[in-house]
């Protein structure tokens, strides 16, 4: 549009403000003790790494009356072995702790190489998982590494705790199924078949830096020639992080060739439902989607080779 | 020590009410619940600062008075105890709007019957050079010719016609904007400003409020975080000092927000330019008509004059007999524009110098040489202004480009390399003088009001101090501006001072130096000829006889004393500013080397090589920071940086993360080449640099993926999703 | 709070609504730490915190008891007391306006902690979130890869 006229007269406020006059401040020691400042306060704010809390609040979005610091409870950054197989991931594990731990690497490289293309080196030296999921951006870089993962999410509330696949843990854009009460408190990844190849891609125009216009990883598991299993989950072209079961369908107990990954990958394009926003076209998010998708396998499978 | 870093003991905070619309009457603004916020000191709207101002047109109002003209204007500010109590005082006014037609587009601006932005712009006083066209948007006209255009086209083998769009941009300067203003109980007003022109500000500032000089006083912090030409001009000072009239003295600091800095500071002029080219079948250009249209936003700032430098490079730097170029300045209700390092080169580069790689294309003519068989050289008439070129180091610009960039060499398909050059003029004439104090120590002092932008103006100006007195480096300071003390200059801008402030410090140095050589041929008994001074000591020649500065001085007088040297630069140019042919002109060419990704449209760039002609280098590693930093940041806006503005005329992305400029890892490997066209009057041959480095980079990038695609854009940012798209279409009509 | 800054001992009434920088250039005067976005995404404020670099206009003022902070005039204040990065930044001409510069040269520092021999790529990942907007980022590079090969040799 080039030029516009509307006739009414608008009384305007200016935009949202950004620097509160005053702000509540708890450090709760224990989850417990969160626990119960959630309960009794309907305007706390959970606050980790702050990386996207305080961006948020500087830029008018949310406004809370009390901001809640569980960074002082103890026992929730740890990297390493689960008790139930598989690796645990604290919530309050910072992106750089992630990106930089040798047992992600060797185990997960996918989910290093997500938390490396997260924001900068200082945003990660704050950053948390937890912090990353639960803002719940339909771009989170951490989201499709773990849910292809098949990821599980472990929260605690007052009324005790539970689990669920982390590919349920988002609602709809800056939303998660968390009641107002309750925390996240670790990622368990399970350790994947035997067979199983792993590649995460971010598109975005710059080298680096850059919120993705589209993000994607896969974990393919294989039977020989035939892939046995495909978990393809795409971001940034959805409410939030998606998998792209039909896609996945297209491929399961087929042998991964060229042609089938070039209909996957045009499958995953169409199944997507992205918007248009100042990142990018929903058309030109789907052309993505598809190089992305046929690149992840190109990616995936050329750690077959290199074997 | 920058604006933000300085303290005031009662300084109160200032923040800005900001128009919502881009084009409204206001027909009421309430102010009273601001007011009664306790720690509010003061809420000031535009009927309690009337005045206007603006170098090249009066158009400017520090506040807005009847209405507003784009997204972001200053509408009302408040000046409290703290930033938190000012925000939410701001949040307090309440604003009724009447919006009217909004113009968002420079070429929707210029066709008749347009809704009038300006009404009374016939009304306003501006600059000679600028021409109004009363009762229209088009607040400045200019016209370059040579020749005959239409013989030249007749004349013609081939004639080329095409048009080309410039985008908006911004320029991304890492520190944001700020100030403080503080009136005295004798009326005098005092700004500390980071501005690139503190002088030109005064004068700017006096004539909007009817005030004398000496009624201003503009200080400018040592240090000021990046310019690029949008720290000029009027920006958050008039508002500051608006509040500070009603605040009984009290100093009132602004300091931006970054996303005030995107939508409301400054931008660059968009622009969009049809140019023709009239060629001989061996490639000699004989005619060229360029048309361009420059959006300069909802007040004119330096629009005029950006248009003007456009036109005055609206051909190209090559020998062509028959020229017109015509340039409008165009308000639209968009976010003002105006100086971008280039300062309108950009945008009629963008059209020059693609369309010469077009002509090469289809005559098929290498486009080094289609370049070098018309480019400028030693002694060739200014094909705009007609003036006869000396030192021109053009040729060897495109040459060692050319080379740098491994031209010939095969490239794998998606990958290719383009080049571009231009000349650019300085703003002429323009002065600037100084003063050289030496000290009974033997240090000196170098009195400027050249402003540190971060181009290393203090380090050459102390440079030429030193080797003209024969001083060592560690015995130069350089002083920050200050109207009060230091003399006159007409602005760090235009790439003139290292020439302009160059030639007046050494002036002013070599009239020191003389002063001590009269001083001191008296106490050695020896002729002032025969006198040298290195390393601060003063020797006969033919003997061992010497002295210190500092005992030269002493000696003279015992209780103590300054030597003075002052010095003047004007050019000997008639005229009035901007109106003249050019003192110097600089030339360069740029060439990158990029590959495609053809499924994605993403651009990643392997390499620059920059050639760039400065006269004399008196700083070479200096020379190579701005062309590394003006390569990177011409990268950025012919492949990153777009302005994204919702269908209201509001800036969508005014923040890093969504408005992209190049990171460490998007800057690629680059060659910076000096060539060296001495000039005779500039110091020690030395021209200028800073704008070149920006100009040719965007269009280079152009004609980089032509050679590397085939794809021919006509406009920029070249994003993954443009390119990606004119990918497709090209594949689609292929198969088709 | 009671925390540390360049080793001195501090301590301050904090208020959740200012952050780290807030205090670093208000409360403490130390004004080498700059502003650019207050959004963590240009990294003119970066500070270590704790050993790790960090945006700190990120950090509330609330959250800093027990913390050790190092701004940039913790690295060297005077001409004869200068980190090697600060002085390799001097010669190789890696500094124009300067804005960027302290964020810069302390992400490097924190950065060349852990990773003492980068290479280029390395050093240019490293520093992504520090835009720049006057050198075009090559002589900052070289300057980084200098002041790494001097404390390399210093602590031999």
């Amino acid at each position: 549009m080039i030029s516009y006229k509307a006739s009414l007269v608008l009384t305007v406020k200016t935009m949202a403000i950004r620097r509160p006059l005053e702000l509540q401040y708890s450090e709760p020691p224990t989850l417990k003790e969160a626990f119960t400042i959630l309960t009794r306060d309907q305007g706390a704010r959970i606050l980790a790494g702050g990386t996207d809390v305080i961006v948020s609040m500087r830029e008018g979005k949310i406004a809370p009356s009390h901001i809640v610091n569980i960074k002082r409870i103890s026992g929730l950054d740890r990297i390493g072995p689960s008790t139930r197989g598989g690796l645990s991931i604290g919530a309050l594990a910072t992106i750089g702790s992630v990106e930089t731990s040798a047992i992600v690497r060797n185990a997960f490289p996918m989910v290093a190489e997500a938390a490396h293309q997260l924001g900068s080196l200082p945003v990660r030296n704050r950053a948390t998982v937890g912090g990353n999921l639960c803002n719940s951006s339909p771009s989170a870089d951490m989201a499709p590494p773990l849910i292809a993962l098949g990821a599980i999410a472990k929260i605690s509330g007052p009324k005790g705790k539970r689990s669920v696949k982390l590919e349920d843990f988002f609602t709809g854009p800056g939303k998660t199924l968390l009641s107002k009460t309750e925390i996240i408190t670790e990622i368990r990844i399970p350790t994947p078949p035997k067979d199983s190849f792993s590649a995460f891609l971010k598109h975005g125009p710059r080298q680096c830096m850059d919120i993705a216009t589209v993000n994607a990883a896969l974990l393919v598991t294989m039977k020989g020639k035939l892939c046995e299993d495909a978990r393809i989950v795409l971001g940034a072209v959805a409410p939030i992080p998606m998998r792209a079961k039909k896609a996945e369908a297209e491929i399961r107990g087929k042998p991964i060739d060229d042609a089938a990954v070039r209909r996957v990958a045009e499958i995953a394009a169409h199944e997507c439902v992205p918007i248009s926003d100042v990142r990018g076209s929903a058309n030109y998010r789907r052309q993505i989607v598809d190089v992305l998708v046929r690149r992840l396998f190109g990616k995936a499978m050329g750690s077959i080779s290199s074997r | 020590m920058y604006i933000d870093d300085l303290r005031f003991s009662d300084v109160l905070y200032g923040k800005i009410l900001r128009s919502p619309q881009a084009h409204a009457k206001i027909k009421r603004i309430d102010t009273s619940k601001a007011k009664s916020l306790p720690g509010v000191r003061a809420v000031v709207t535009g009927k309690d600062a009337p005045f206007r101002g603006g170098e090249a047109i009066r158009d400017q109002p520090f506040l807005a008075v009847d209405k507003v003209r784009c997204v972001g204007e200053v509408v009302a500010a408040v000046a409290a105890d703290t930033k938190e109590i000012a925000e939410h005082a701001v949040w307090l006014i309440e604003v009724e709007y009447e919006p009217l037609t909004a113009i968002l587009d420079v070429m929707e601006a210029v066709k008749p019957n347009a809704p009038l932005i300006h009404e009374e712009m016939h009304t306003y006083a501006h600059m000679p050079v600028v021409t109004v066209v009363p009762h229209t948007n088009i607040c400045s006209k200019f016209e370059f010719k040579q020749g005959d255009i239409e013989k030249g086209f007749r004349e013609s083998d081939y004639v080329f016609e095409d048009t080309f769009r410039f985008p908006t941009g911004h320029h991304c300067q890492i520190e944001p904007f700020g100030a403080v203003a503080q009136v005295n109980v004798n009326g005098k007003i005092t700004v500390w400003v980071a501005n690139d022109a503190p002088h030109r500000l005064r004068k700017d500032i006096a004539d909007a409020m009817g005030i004398p000089f000496e009624n201003l006083r503009v200080i400018c912090p040592p240090f000021m975080g990046g310019g690029f030409g949008g720290k000029g001009g009027l920006k958050v000072e008039t508002v500051c000092i608006a509040l500070a009239m009603h605040t009984n003295g009290r100093p009132v600091k602004i300091v931006l927000d970054r996303d005030e800095v995107f939508m409301a500071s400054l931008m660059k002029h968009a622009c969009v330019a049809t140019v023709k080219t009239g060629v001989k079948k061996d490639g000699t250009i004989v005619a060229t008509h360029a048309k361009m249209y420059y959006d300069t936003g909802a007040y004119a700032e330096k629009g005029p004059t950006v248009t003007l430098h456009g036109c005055e490079s609206g051909v190209g730097p090559y020998k062509v007999p028959n020229t017109l170029v015509e340039g409008y300045t165009v308000y639209t209700n968009n976010p003002v524009a105006g100086a971008l390092r280039g300062y309108g080169l950009p945008q009629s580069s963008w059209a020059h110098e693609s369309m010469i790689d077009m002509i090469a294309d289809k005559l098929g003519i290498n486009q080094i040489e289609m370049r070098l068989k018309n480019a400028l050289e030693e002694g060739s008439i200014n094909p705009t202004r007609g003036d006869i070129l000396t030192s021109v180091g053009l040729k060897e610009c495109i040459r060692r480009t050319a080379e740098a960039i491994e031209w010939n060499k095969p490239r794998p398909p998606n990958r290719g390399v383009g080049i571009a050059c231009e000349y650019k003029a300085t703003k002429t004439p323009s002065g600037s003088s100084a003063f050289v104090k030496v000290e009974q120590d033997g240090s000196a002092s170098v009195i400027t009001s050249s402003v540190e932008v971060g181009q290393g103006i203090k380090t050459i100006l102390a440079q030429i101090t030193c080797e003209e007195l024969g001083i060592p480096l560690d015995r130069v300071i350089v002083t920050s501006p200050d109207t009060d003390y230091t003399p006159w200059d007409a602005s760090c801008t235009a790439s003139r001072s290292t020439f302009h402030m160059g030639n007046a410090v050494r002036n002013a140095a070599k009239d020191a130096k003389s002063q001590i050589l009269a001083i001191a041929g008296t106490a050695l008994n020896a002729d002032p000829e025969d006198l040298q001074i290195s390393n601060g000591e003063i020797h006969v020649r033919g003997s061992d006889k010497k002295m210190t500065i500092a005992e030269t001085i002493r000696g003279k007088w015992r209780s103590g004393l300054t030597v003075l040297g002052r010095g003047t630069y004007y050019p000997e140019i008639q005229g009035t500013m901007f109106s003249a042919r050019s003192i110097f002109y600089m030339y360069g060419a740029q060439a990158v080397d990029l590959e495609v990704d053809p499924e994605t449209g993403k651009i990643k760039v392997h390499k620059v090589a920059a050639a760039h002609d400065v006269g004399k280098a008196l700083n070479p590693m200096a020379v190579e920071g701005q062309i590394e930093g003006g390569v990177v940041q011409g990268l950025g806006t012919g492949i990153f940086e777009e302005v994204l503005y919702d269908d209201k005329g509001k800036m969508m992305n005014p923040n890093f993360r969504d408005y992209r400029i190049p990171t460490a890892v998007d800057a690629p490997e680059i060659t910076s080449i000096i060539v060296e066209a001495t000039h005779d009057e500039g110091p020690f041959g030395a021209k200028g640099i800073g704008e070149m480095t920006l100009v040719s980079t965007p269009t280079a990038v152009g004609n980089a993926i032509y050679n590397a695609t085939g794809i021919r854009l006509k406009e920029l940012p070249a994003t993954p999703e443009r390119l990606l798209k004119h990918l497709k279409e090209r594949t689609s009509q292929v198969e088709a | 709070m009671k925390f540390q800054v360049n080793g001195e001992q501090r301590e301050l009434d904090a208020s959740p609504i200012k952050s780290l920088l807030d205090v670093l250039r208000e409360d403490l005067f130390l004004t080498g730490t700059k502003r650019g976005c207050d959004s963590g995404e240009c990294g003119a404020c970066t500070v270590i915190m704790n050993g790790k670099a960090v945006n700190s206009c990120l950090v509330l003022a609330t959250e800093l008891d027990g913390s050790q902070i190092i701004t940039i005039e913790g690295l060297g204040r005077s001409a004869g007391d200068l980190h090697p990065l600060q002085k390799a930044f001097i010669e190789k001409g890696a500094v124009q306006c300067g804005f960027c510069t302290p964020g810069i040269i302390m992400t490097a520092k924190a950065f060349l902690d852990t990773n003492p021999e980068p290479t280029e790529e390395e050093v240019r990942d490293a520093i992504s979130g520090n835009l720049c907007r006057c050198t075009g980022y090559t002589k900052i590079v070289n300057a980084i890869l200098t002041g790494a090969e001097e404390v390399r040799r210093l602590k031999h």
